[in-house]
């Protein structure tokens, strides 16, 4: 039996300690530290090209730091390869994969755990219900608009029950209006989850409960 | 995705590194050292004695005389179409589009026992235009038969890349030169004619070198005295470590290398030219004289485009065709001879390119992988690798392989394994590789690493995220490359030939040139041909379901 609180414990408590990264001569990340707490939703805000999506992946483990390392409840994940991080990330261009319908993509990460397949439907059902997506799993994303896309990418994330939700710009390819909206259901089942969140945006209309990142250099 | 070389990606290069090396680097490797190399070391006496041997600078001569011929007539009959295609709107273009391109899935060697019968010395066409206009012209003969065989197959090509050039023309290139004063003629010579050359050249260098270096057309058309033939001879019946041989071989090399490299050259300044297109010029449509009479050239251009096929397929299923327009006596003896009586011919060829196939594929999807993903030292040099016959002539991709395999001899088999079947799928794979390596690899380029990214988030591993979303995201474009690489392996003849030891593992394309050698055997020949034009058709029907508009039919 599965419950709210149990998904909650899962929650990672997440520390960057003096992280370095340049790419050639330039640095992205220089010396970042910070601590974000167990299901605390933290955002990292600031113009583009400032380091903030390489520092996100950094923490998922698609980049690997030059220096400095990146602690999950204080233990060491530096070199842990993203498939064993056991996080869910949404990417700014959504990533879906477009040969698999909506169904495919939420499973995915549920077949990778070699999830039984009743359960693998009961869960995708409940995610696509989650971001009001019900009854699509038939659909490809390209028979989707933008901000389906979206739920269906954060329902992928979320499904896993990850012990982090990472968030790259989500909402940079939708309109204003949708942004607002869809902003709002993320913050309500980010507290509803308690999932620990670690949100990139250069937009200061900001996260729910924005918080700035402490940089030092 | 992450850090540092992968062991399994440098498992996946160390393995394709071998296969490649012994498909291409070493037949290739050994026909240089079989013209450069003696028992006292490096030498070019071998090949400066080509430039002493009369019959040697004939041949040369004869293979740049047809080169450049089959590229004019190509020239010629291609660019009325094109201008009429690329400029022109009118009702029942894409039938004249699919039309004027039906030669291309006829093989030059096969389309000359077609022409033969139409436009050779007893030609249906030729004996026409003696009786009736009192003209003595054989056509297809000789070197002008090779021309014309080239011509009429490869003719499309050009037509399709021009036709293409112009229609993408950017319109306001063209108003500006009207604005400017230049109208008719001189807009057409100063302004229009120029941006399109790029487009022409890449087509028309392709002509050119198919026609310098083949062998199966001569071979048809009893023209000895060409590059292709005269190593063909030289090592198959002369003596297989003859040096003169392997000096023809790299002059033959070094032509086909120069044509690459030009292409190579104009292809980047076609790039540069056409950076921004603006927009697309709409099509006009038929008013006035002159694009009617392109309409009229283009229709004749279509019916000459089909005088191959006709011959084959009507000599397909004639008892008796002799000195008469069309055959007097049908029969369908030709089909049962080469189905029920001798099927091997058939046979052979659907095993040996379906294994091409699939093994190029998969080496292909390797390849491409690694270039756009690998984490391996120089990745770039699999690729250029496996991309080099691209430059290489089929007879010398052929005196390779005799040269390497032939010395080859399995230990379980005691035999070399140039008499092995298995010796065919690989040249297959070998001359077809460059074109499944590209296609493979403009498919990988569609693949956006976010979407391995993202598999690898969601606990998938790299060999998972492989198979459940790298592959069945190239699939398609690997399957259309499979297709075409069956399709061409099917109609193979310059290299096949050379690896010929029995008759009963001889492929098609070989038999083609066995029964066409003896005028009791022509029939079967063209119903030979005939089955390897419907292989073809079907085949390029088939890619281009699949992969979607491909413009690879010239490969």
């Amino acid at each position: 039996m599965r419950t709210v609180s149990a998904e909650q414990v899962l929650a990672v408590e997440v520390e960057l300690d003096r992280l370095t990264k340049r790419f050639g001569t330039a640095a992205a990340v220089l010396g970042l530290s910070l601590a974000v707490g167990r299901g605390e939703f933290f955002t990292l805000l600031g113009p583009s090209g400032c380091g903030k999506t390489t520092t996100l992946r950094i923490v998922a483990g698609l980049v690997e730091p030059d220096e400095g390392r990146v602690l999950f409840d204080g233990k060491d994940v530096t070199r842990w390869p993203p498939w064993d991080r056991n996080l869910g990330m949404v990417f700014q261009n959504y990533a879906l994969w477009p040969h698999m319908t909506v169904f495919d993509n939420v499973a995915f990460g549920l077949v990778e755990r070699r999830v039984p397949r009743d359960e693998v439907r009961r869960r995708v059902a409940e995610a696509l219900e989650k971001v009001g997506l019900a009854g699509m799993e038939g659909r490809f994303p390209s028979q989707l608009s933008g901000g389906q896309q979206q739920r269906v990418a954060l329902a992928r994330a979320l499904v896993v029950r990850p012990r982090l939700l990472l968030l790259d710009e989500p909402f940079s390819n939708l309109d204003a209006k949708l942004r607002v909206q869809t902003r709002a259901e993320l913050a309500r089942l980010q507290r509803e989850l308690g999932t620990t969140t670690l949100y990139v945006t250069h937009d200061p209309g900001g996260g729910p409960g924005a918080v700035g990142p402490r940089r030092s250099a | 995705m992450r850090w540092g070389y992968e062991p399994g990606h440098l498992l996946l290069y160390a393995g394709l590194l071998a296969v490649v090396g012994v498909l291409v680097v070493l037949p290739i490797a050994s026909v240089l050292r079989g013209a450069l190399v003696d028992s006292r070391g490096f030498t070019l006496a071998h090949v400066a004695r080509f430039f002493y041997t009369p019959l040697y600078l004939e041949s040369l001569r004869n293979s740049l005389y047809a080169g450049f011929g089959a590229t004019a007539l190509a020239s010629l009959l291609a660019l009325p179409p094109a201008f009429l295609l690329g400029r022109y709107q009118f009702r029942g273009q894409a039938v004249l589009v699919t039309w004027l391109t039906v030669p291309l899935v006829i093989p030059p060697f096969v389309g000359a026992i077609g022409l033969n019968q139409t436009l050779g010395r007893a030609g249906a066409l030729t004996l026409f235009l003696e009786d009736r206009l009192g003209v003595q012209f054989v056509a297809a003969e000789g070197l002008r038969g090779v021309i014309l065989a080239h011509a009429l197959h490869y003719f499309p090509f050009v037509l399709l890349t021009v036709a293409n050039a112009l229609a993408n023309l950017d319109p306001s290139l063209e108003e500006a030169a009207k604005v400017a004063g230049a109208r008719g003629l001189r807009l057409l010579w100063r302004v229009t004619l120029p941006l399109v050359a790029p487009a022409y050249a890449a087509g028309a260098i392709l002509v050119f070198v198919r026609a310098t270096d083949d062998l199966g057309t001569p071979l048809i058309l009893n023209v000895k005295n060409m590059l292709g033939p005269q190593a063909y001879f030289r090592i198959t019946t002369i003596a297989r470590e003859d040096p003169d041989g392997y000096a023809i071989a790299i002059v033959m090399l070094a032509l086909a290398l120069a044509a690459v490299l030009l292409a190579t050259r104009l292809g980047q300044r076609r790039e540069v030219a056409t950076v921004q297109t603006g927009g697309w010029a709409p099509g006009q449509p038929l008013r006035g004289w002159g694009p009617r009479l392109l309409l009229a050239l283009s229709v004749l251009v279509g019916f000459l485009g089909l005088l191959p096929h006709l011959g084959v397929v009507l000599l397909s299923v004639s008892r008796v065709w002799s000195l008469t327009y069309l055959p007097t006596d049908y029969t369908l003896d030709h089909y049962r001879e080469i189905l029920f009586r001798a099927p091997q011919f058939v046979v052979n060829t659907l095993l040996y390119s379906a294994t091409a196939a699939v093994v190029a594929v998969a080496l292909a999807v390797g390849i491409a992988y690694l270039q756009h993903r690998g984490r391996v030292p120089a990745p770039g040099m699999l690729d250029f690798a496996a991309t080099a016959p691209i430059a290489v002539p089929g007879v010398v991709m052929g005196i390779g392989f005799l040269r390497v395999f032939d010395r080859w001899t399995l230990p379980w088999v005691g035999v070399p394994l140039t008499a092995l079947w298995l010796v065919f799928p690989m040249l297959y794979v070998a001359r077809r590789l460059p074109y499944a390596v590209r296609a493979a690899s403009a498919a990988m380029a569609q693949v956006h690493p976010t979407l391995e990214e993202a598999a690898a988030v969601c606990g998938a591993r790299r060999w998972r995220t492989f198979r459940r979303v790298v592959l069945p995201l190239v699939l398609g474009g690997a399957v259309a490359a499979g297709v075409l690489v069956f399709v061409t392996a099917a109609v193979e003849f310059s290299a096949t030939v050379l690896l010929i030891s029995r008759v009963e593992q001889s492929p098609l394309s070989y038999g083609i040139y066995l029964y066409a050698q003896s005028p009791r055997g022509r029939g079967a020949a063209a119903a030979l041909g005939t089955v390897a034009v419907v292989l073809v058709a079907a085949g390029t029907y088939v890619a281009n379901r699949v992969g979607g508009r491909r413009s690879a039919l010239a490969w």
